[in-house]
C-alpha cells in the first residue's frame, strides 16, 4: 500500500475518477474532478488548494546548521535572514544537482529543508564533525499549497497574520483557526500564494478552515495535474522529469549543472567554499554546454501539420513528460522534456534542453509533433522562462 | 547425451521427493543463466517461463523483520523503519553496483587471457581486457578494485550500519564459497546478486515454472529440436581413447558408443583421472586437474 497524507480524510471522498497518482511513496489526486480544468482555472483565478504532503521535510538546527547548509547548497546561505526562505539547488563534487528546495529559516539556530528525494544520508554526510541536529519530519508535517489571486484574502480570515506584510518568499509563525501553523508565501504556480506547514495531527481542521472560509472565494481542490500545468507556464523545473539527480544518474549525460537547467541565479559569483563550486565557476567562465529554456510553438506551423492530415489541432489536456527532440536545420540539438497547452496564455508551451549556441532567447527551431502517428516537426521559438510571471506573484 | 540418473539436469533438476510434493533440490533460483545461451538455444520456445521472485523476508531474533519487495518505496520505508540512512544508501549503493555489473559484464563470457603467453590471441585478449578498465575511468576502476579485493564485511560496513540488513547481504558475498563474511574476496561475489539477469531486466531473480528442473528439461527439448537424442540410465564407464584421441564412450554393462567428439559434463578430476586412463594424458594436464581446487560449499 502506498501512505496516505494527513490530509487523505478530506481529499479521499473528493477525488471522483479515482485519479490517484503515486509522489515519494503517497498516494496523492492527479484531480478531484473529472477534467482538471477547473482545478487549474482556479490557480490563476481565484485558489487552488493543494495537498503537497509528501514532499520531503527536513529540521536542522544547532550552532553549525547554517555552516552545513551553506556549505551543501549553491545559495548563499548565510544571507538567509530569519523568516526567509531561499529556492536553490545542491551538487554533488562535480557541479552536477542532486536535488532543489526550500531553505527556510525558521529562528535562529532552525532550519527546515524541503527536497524532492531523500536527503537525509546527504545532510549526515556533509554535517560529520558539525554541532548540528538533522531530524526527518516528513511525515510529522502537513503542507498545503494555497494558489492563486484570492490566496491571500483567503488566509486573511481564518489567521491573524498580515498577510499585506508577508513579502515573497518569507514566513510567518502564526494559527489558522487557532491550530499553530508556519504559513510561507512560496509555491509551485509562479502565482500569489502560500504555502501553509502545520502538524501532521492538526491537518484536517487546518484543511475545514480554509475550505470554509475559501468558499466564497471560489477556492478549489486541485491535484497533480493542474499544478503541473502550472509549474510549467512558471518555468519550473520538475526532479525526474525536466532532469535527474547526479545520485541516480546512470551515466553522465544525464545529469545536469545548475547553470545548465537555467538555475544560474542560484549559483552566487562569490560565495565561500560548497559542494560543487570549483566546477560550477569554471563552468560560468566558458559557458554551459546545455541550456533549459521555454520553446514557445508557432501555433500557425502546427496548425498546417493537423490541416494536412484533415484535422483541426489536437492539443493535450494535461501536461506531458515525455522526452521529445528538439531540431534545427535539420539537425538534433536538444530536447523538451515536459510540455503542456496554456489555457491562460493561449500558447503551446515546452521545457526544453538545448544545447550551445542554440538556447539563445529567439533562436528559431522544431519541436517533433506527432501528428495521426506521423512524426512530423512544428517551429517554435526559444523564449526566456518563465512564460507567465504575474505582477501579483511579489506584489 | 548419456545421463547416469533417470532424469537430466545434474544439480538443476526437480523430483517428487516426498509423494504428491516436488521439490527444486539443489539449484533453487535463477538468475544467472546468461542470456545468450536463452537467445541460442531459443529457450522460451521449449519451455522456459521465469516467474518473478517478487519479495523476501529475513525474521528477526526480537519478533521483528526485515522485508523487501519489488516496489521501492515500499522498500525504501521498510528498511528506514531499521535506519533511515540506510534506506538511503541501499539506493545509492544499488547504482554503484549497477555501474560494477556493467563493468565485469562483458569480461564474464570472455574467455581468459594467459598474461604469460605471447601468442596473438592472448595478447590480444590482454589488450581487450585494458581497454575496458581503461574505459571505466578512475573513480569507478578504483570502486572495482575495492570490490574484488575486500571483504563482503568489510564493504557493507562502509555502506550500511543496520546489522540485520549487512548479515542478510553478506549472506549473499559468500555463497558458493568456503569464506566467511571477513574473508578477502567476498565482496566481488555479492556483485553476483546484482548480475542476475531476467528477460533483459538486469538484476532480477526468479524462479521457474515447474521449478529448476524444468530449465534442464527445457534444455533437453532445445537439444532434441537439434537432433540430439537423451538416454538417461546410461552411465559412462569410461571414455575410449584412440591415438591420443577420445572416440566414444563405453557404458555399464559394456555398450560402445562411438563419436568424433566427447563432451564431459562431469567436474574434470572425474572426466580425466577416472574415465580417461591418465597414462593416455599428458603428464602436465594430470598433475593439473589434480591441484585443481574445488569443492561444493552449499547444501539443502
Amino acid at each position: 500500500m502506498l501512505k496516505t497524507t494527513p490530509f487523505h480524510a478530506r481529499t479521499a471522498p473528493l477525488v471522483q475518477g479515482q485519479a490517484w497518482r503515486r509522489w515519494a511513496g503517497h498516494a496523492v489526486a492527479s484531480a478531484y474532478e473529472l477534467v482538471h480544468d477547473r482545478e487549474y482555472a482556479a490557480i490563476r483565478n481565484s485558489a487552488a488548494l493543494l495537498d503537497v504532503s509528501p514532499l520531503y521535510k527536513y529540521l536542522i538546527s544547532g550552532r553549525d546548521a547554517v555552516r552545513l547548509l551553506d556549505r551543501m547548497v549553491t545559495r548563499d546561505i548565510t544571507k538567509c535572514r530569519v523568516g526567509q526562505v531561499f529556492y536553490t539547488s545542491w551538487c554533488d563534487r562535480h557541479g552536477k544537482v542532486i536535488d532543489d528546495g526550500t531553505v527556510s529559516r525558521l529562528g535562529e539556530g532552525r532550519w527546515r529543508l524541503t527536497s524532492a528525494e531523500p536527503n537525509l544520508r546527504w545532510l549526515s554526510l556533509n554535517g560529520a564533525g558539525m554541532d548540528v541536529q538533522i531530524e526527518e519530519v516528513s511525515a510529522r508535517l502537513g503542507a498545503l499549497a494555497l494558489q492563486g489571486p484570492l490566496s491571500r484574502a483567503i488566509l486573511q480570515q481564518v489567521s491573524p497574520a498580515d498577510f499585506s506584510a508577508l513579502k515573497y518568499f518569507r514566513l510567518t509563525e502564526t494559527t489558522i483557526r487557532g491550530e499553530p501553523v508556519t504559513i510561507s508565501r512560496t509555491g509551485y504556480t509562479g502565482d500569489l500564494g502560500y504555502e501553509i506547514w502545520v502538524d501532521a495531527e492538526r491537518a484536517v481542521p487546518v484543511w475545514d478552515a480554509l475550505i470554509e472560509a475559501g468558499t466564497p472565494y471560489g477556492i478549489t481542490p486541485a491535484g497533480i495535474w493542474a499544478l503541473d500545468m502550472a509549474r510549467i507556464e512558471a518555468g519550473l523545473i520538475m526532479l525526474d522529469v525536466d532532469y535527474h539527480s547526479s545520485h541516480h544518474a546512470l551515466i553522465e549525460a544525464q545529469k545536469s549543472s545548475p547553470l545548465e537547467l537555467g538555475l544560474d541565479w542560484t549559483v552566487p559569483q562569490e560565495k565561500g567554499p560548497y559542494t560543487g563550486r570549483a566546477v560550477l565557476r569554471a563552468e560560468r567562465a566558458r559557458g554551459p554546454a546545455w541550456r533549459l529554456v521555454g520553446l514557445a510553438v508557432d501555433w500557425v506551423s502546427l496548425e498546417a501539420l493537423y490541416a494536412k492530415a484533415g484535422l483541426p489541432p489536437q492539443l493535450p489536456t494535461a501536461a506531458w513528460r515525455v522526452s521529445t527532440p528538439v531540431y534545427r536545420n535539420g539537425e538534433q540539438i536538444g530536447y523538451a522534456s515536459s510540455g503542456c497547452w496554456s489555457p491562460l496564455l493561449k500558447q503551446y508551451l515546452a521545457l526544453a534542453h538545448l544545447r550551445a549556441p542554440h538556447f539563445t532567447p529567439g533562436s528559431e527551431v522544431r519541436l517533433e509533433v506527432t501528428v495521426e502517428h506521423q512524426r512530423l516537426q512544428a517551429a517554435a521559438t526559444v523564449t526566456k522562462l518563465p512564460f507567465f510571471d504575474p505582477e501579483r506573484k511579489k506584489s | 547425451m548419456l545421463e547416469r540418473r533417470p532424469l537430466v539436469g545434474g544439480a538443476a533438476v526437480t523430483e517428487e521427493i516426498f509423494p504428491g510434493f516436488k521439490f527444486s533440490v539443489f539449484s533453487y533460483v535463477v538468475s544467472l543463466l546468461r542470456p545468450e545461451i536463452i537467445r541460442d538455444l531459443e529457450l522460451p520456445r521449449h519451455g522456459l517461463q521465469i516467474l518473478p521472485l517478487e519479495s523476501t523476508v529475513v525474521p528477526l531474533d526480537n519478533g521483528d523483520y526485515l522485508g523487501s519487495w519489488a516496489d521501492p518505496d515500499q522498500t525504501r520505508r521498510e528498511l528506514a523503519r531499521h535506519s533511515p540512512r540506510d534506506a538511503e544508501a541501499a539506493t545509492l549503493f544499488g547504482r554503484l553496483m549497477h555501474h560494477m555489473a556493467m563493468a565485469v559484464r562483458p569480461i564474464l563470457s570472455m574467455v581468459p587471457p594467459d598474461p604469460a603467453s605471447l601468442a596473438p590471441s592472448d595478447l590480444r585478449g590482454m589488450l581487450k581486457f585494458a581497454g575496458h578498465f581503461r574505459s571505466l575511468g578512475a573513480e569507478r576502476f578504483h570502486a572495482l578494485y575495492k570490490l574484488m579485493t575486500m571483504s563482503s564485511a568489510d564493504y557493507l560496513d562502509e555502506w550500511f550500519e543496520f546489522d540485520p540488513l549487512k548479515a542478510t547481504k553478506s549472506a549473499s558475498g559468500i555463497i558458493g564459497t568456503f569464506l566467511g563474511p571477513r574473508s578477502p574476496g567476498t565482496a566481488y561475489v555479492l556483485l553476483h546478486h546484482y548480475m542476475g539477469e531476467i528477460d533483459g531486466a538486469f538484476r532480477a531473480w526468479g524462479f521457474q515454472k515447474g521449478g529448476t528442473g524444468a530449465i534442464s528439461e527445457t534444455i533437453a527439448r532445445a537439444a532434441k529440436a537439434h537432433g540430439a537424442e537423451i538416454r538417461t540410465g546410461a552411465a559412462v564407464e569410461r571414455v575410449l581413447v584412440r591415438n591420443g584421441r577420445a572416440t566414444g564412450v563405453v557404458l555399464e554393462g559394456g555398450e560402445e558408443i562411438h563419436a568424433p567428439v566427447v563432451v564431459s559434463g562431469l567436474d574434470p578430476r572425474r572426466t580425466f583421472l577416472e574415465l580417461v586412463e591418465p597414462s593416455q594424458l599428458p603428464g602436465d594436464v594430470v598433475e593439473g586437474i589434480r591441484r585443481f581446487k574445488f569443492r561444493g560449499s552449499s547444501g539443502r
